[in-house]
């Protein structure tokens, strides 16, 4: 992309990041007009229990639809090709389940009890107090890492999409000067720290200030812009590669490039440092053509530099990549890397299963793999207490009903198409594995900019934006409630005023969002895979003993103790396993099985037996 | 046994019904893509791989052709098969 596109698309995506914003202001300040005229509690964390279709189904699948999906998962495409159909084909009953699994029951249960929370709703269920306790700890326990990785993502989405705005590169350098230094935040990135803090400030206002029903009308917003943005993506990515017959046919004879070591040689000495960048195109000495993995510098008069490479291996792409002109000549001698990955020199790779991977001699996705996501996308997302609080929520069954089809639609839209426009990805930006999860940011400032609408861009970047800050407000919002109502509420004040409540609830909102930030201001390492933990924790925890209790009047409070202390202990006991075994935080893979599947399997096991267990010992009789 | 409480039995009834038949879709749905998918979609030559509408054949057969059968049953299931509770209008 030349600079001047490059440039265009960057102001129009920080023109609609503003808009964006102040949409969403508007839209927490109109909910807290509609709050005043209701009872607080069960508006400000549930919406008085009144949502409609288009509420409902889009604050469901926006909620669902985290940064991963326009970052992480368009990634994975572009990466290892058409097997990613496979790999998220649950979807197409993930609505289904998702919803129609625990909807009625637990709107019932919660319209019965007034349950607020999910807490709550368990307590209520159960009975039982302990029961309520240990739900809202465990609620507390994960919610909280999964709040410090969506931050995180969140801000790195903004960085990622508004680093060649040259007003935010000033902003960046004053941050830089500013905490350079500091203790704690000295060491982040300047950039990550200023796009963290203007992330972090409008999520904790709009969710403090609007509450549940806010939360709820900027999903909707969000929802409608993903949906959008992914339609327009489709149409111009098709357009230019010349339809998806054209693309898959050119994916056949595609082969993986190779990651590798470089020796760049200048052709003359230079007066002054010289700064390769990364992404440059270099020329290899053999014919072929390298990108750059990473920045690389000459000193002054120094002719020879070695870099990180990605070498291109399909021919036809080798023939039409030009090298990037500098004012000096370049060129560089590659070494490959030794690896046992998949797919290395094969045809065919990225139209067929397994996928290529540089690392994994069995490529992306095993049969046994593909089996674990398909059962971990269904029951993981039906497993969710911000999926579930959202299931209190809506009307009647008429709404669910409506929702669930509307959401079965709304999820073939964005990700059945999310393949085929990221398949298509491939051919217009090769190369891109030195950066993949800027693929969507670069593949729809091309797209838009061969089309001569550099300016759409700015909508279709609102997508990620939209994506994470629609799971950062619920996800909010479910640690404020399980504070203010499940620990304060029920336990420390339970004649509090509604004034009281009011006043905590903006406290605990704003409190929990910045410590969160804080948190994430540097960082640590491993916190992608703290939401893996925390999504497959929470539905290993909470699936089996919800499901069961709603299900199974028998079901008791030391079978739902039981059921949730079970998955827990499943699912530390694997993380620990494989932290041994690997020496890093990752899971334990029992017979290549997601953990989630042992802990869903312990957690039900464990809640049936003791609740049998329980109905044979006399004293209950 | 009073009204509510028939009602309460009545919905659960009607909601385990839901409940497996929600199962059943979803293990019919997992066998058809997985077992179409391993057998007819790994480890594939370019020359293997034909298209239908641009998808390869494995993709639309093995994925695309459930999910839109997936969202036909979904809307079968959705306007015929899941109930309203009786009790539904009461309910404070």
């Amino acid at each position: 992309m030349n600079e001047a596109a490059a440039s265009s698309t960057a102001n129009s995506a920080l023109v609609t990041f503003a808009i964006y914003l102040l949409g969403v202001f508007f839209l927490a300040w109109l909910s807290s007009r509609v709050r005043r005229r209701r009872e607080f509690m069960g508006e400000y964390f549930l919406g008085s229990r009144n949502l409609g279709l288009w509420a409902f189904a889009l604050t469901f699948a926006a909620t669902s639809a985290s940064g991963g999906s326009f970052m992480g998962f368009p990634s994975l495409i572009y990466t290892h090709g058409w097997v990613l159909a496979l790999w998220i084909a649950s979807y197409m009953v993930v609505p289904l389940v998702g919803m129609g699994l625990l909807g009625k029951r637990v709107n019932r249960l919660a319209r019965q009890s007034g349950a607020v929370t999910i807490p709550d709703l368990i307590k209520a269920r159960f009975k039982s107090e302990t029961v309520g306790m240990l739900a809202t700890l465990l609620v507390l326990f994960f919610m909280f890492f999964y709040l410090l990785a969506q931050f995180k993502a969140g801000s790195k989405i903004m960085t990622t999409l508004l680093e060649d705005v040259a007003t935010y590169q000033s902003a960046v350098n004053a941050v830089g000067s500013t905490i350079d230094g500091l203790p704690w935040i000295g060491s982040a990135e300047p950039d990550y720290v200023l796009c963290l803090l203007v992330f972090a400030f409008s999520v904790i206002v709009y969710t403090a200030f609007g509450g549940f029903r806010a939360v709820v009308w900027t999903d909707v917003m969000q929802g409608i812009v993903m949906g959008i943005g992914v339609i327009i993506l489709l149409f111009l990515t098709l357009g230019q590669v010349g339809g998806l017959r054209n693309a898959t046919e050119q994916l056949k004879e595609m082969t993986p490039p190779e990651t590798g070591t470089g020796i760049i040689t200048l052709g003359q000495g230079q007066t002054e440092t010289i700064t390769l960048p990364k992404g440059a195109w270099l020329r290899l000495a053999d014919g072929g053509i390298a990108r750059l993995a990473e920045q690389a510098s000459l000193a002054k008069g120094e002719t020879q530099a070695e870099a990180k490479l990605l070498k291109i291996t399909t021919p036809a792409e080798v023939e039409r990549i030009p090298p990037t002109k500098f004012a000096f000549p370049v060129s560089a001698i590659f070494t490959a890397d030794e690896t046992k990955g998949y797919g290395r020199g094969r045809k065919g790779v990225y139209v067929s299963a397994p996928g290529p991977h540089p690392e994994s001699e069995d490529g992306f996705l095993n049969v046994w793999v593909a089996i674990s996501f398909f059962f971990f996308w269904a029951f993981g997302s039906a497993g969710q207490p911000s999926n579930m609080v959202r299931l209190m929520a809506f009307k009647g069954t008429n709404i669910l009903r409506n929702a669930i089809l509307t959401v079965s639609i709304y999820y073939t839209v964005i990700y059945l198409l999310l393949v085929v426009i990221f398949c298509c990805g491939r051919i217009l930006l090769p190369g891109m594995e030195v950066d993949s999860d800027r693929i969507m940011p670069e593949l729809a400032a091309k797209v838009t900019s061969n089309a001569g609408v550099p300016w759409l861009a700015g909508l279709l970047l609102a997508a990620p934006f939209a994506a994470v800050m629609s799971s950062v407000d619920s996800f909010l919002l479910m640690v404020s409630s399980s504070v203010v109502r499940d620990i304060y509420q029920n336990r420390v004040n339970p004649s509090a005023s509604e004034r009281q409540l009011k006043r905590l609830s903006y406290l605990v909102t704003a409190v929990v969002g910045t410590l969160a930030m804080l948190a994430v201001l540097n960082p640590p390492q491993y916190l992608q895979d703290l939401i893996v933990f925390a999504t497959s924790g929470l539905a290993g925890c909470f699936l089996m003993p919800v499901l069961l209790g709603l299900y199974w009047p028998r079901m008791s409070a030391m079978g739902a103790i039981a059921g949730m202390l079970g998955g827990l202990g499943c699912h530390l006991l694997l993380y620990i396993a494989g932290y041994l075994i690997e020496d890093k935080f990752t899971a334990y893979q029992l017979l290549e099985l997601n953990p989630f599947i042992w802990s869903l399997t312990v957690s039900g096991l464990l809640g049936w037996f003791c609740s049998l267990r329980q109905i044979k010992t006399p004293k209950n009789k | 046994m009073s009204d509510s409480s028939n009602a309460e039995t009545r919905s659960l009834h009607q909601s385990r019904r839901e409940l497996w038949l929600i199962l059943m879709a979803l293990l019919g749905c997992a066998i058809w893509v997985i077992s179409y998918c391993s057998v007819n979609g790994y480890n594939l030559s370019p020359e293997e791989v034909s298209t239908v509408l641009g998808f390869p054949d494995w993709v639309f057969r093995g994925v695309v052709l459930p999910w839109m059968i997936a969202n036909i049953f979904t809307f079968w299931f959705c306007l015929r098969f899941l109930k309203n509770d009786e009790d539904e209008e009461e309910a404070p």
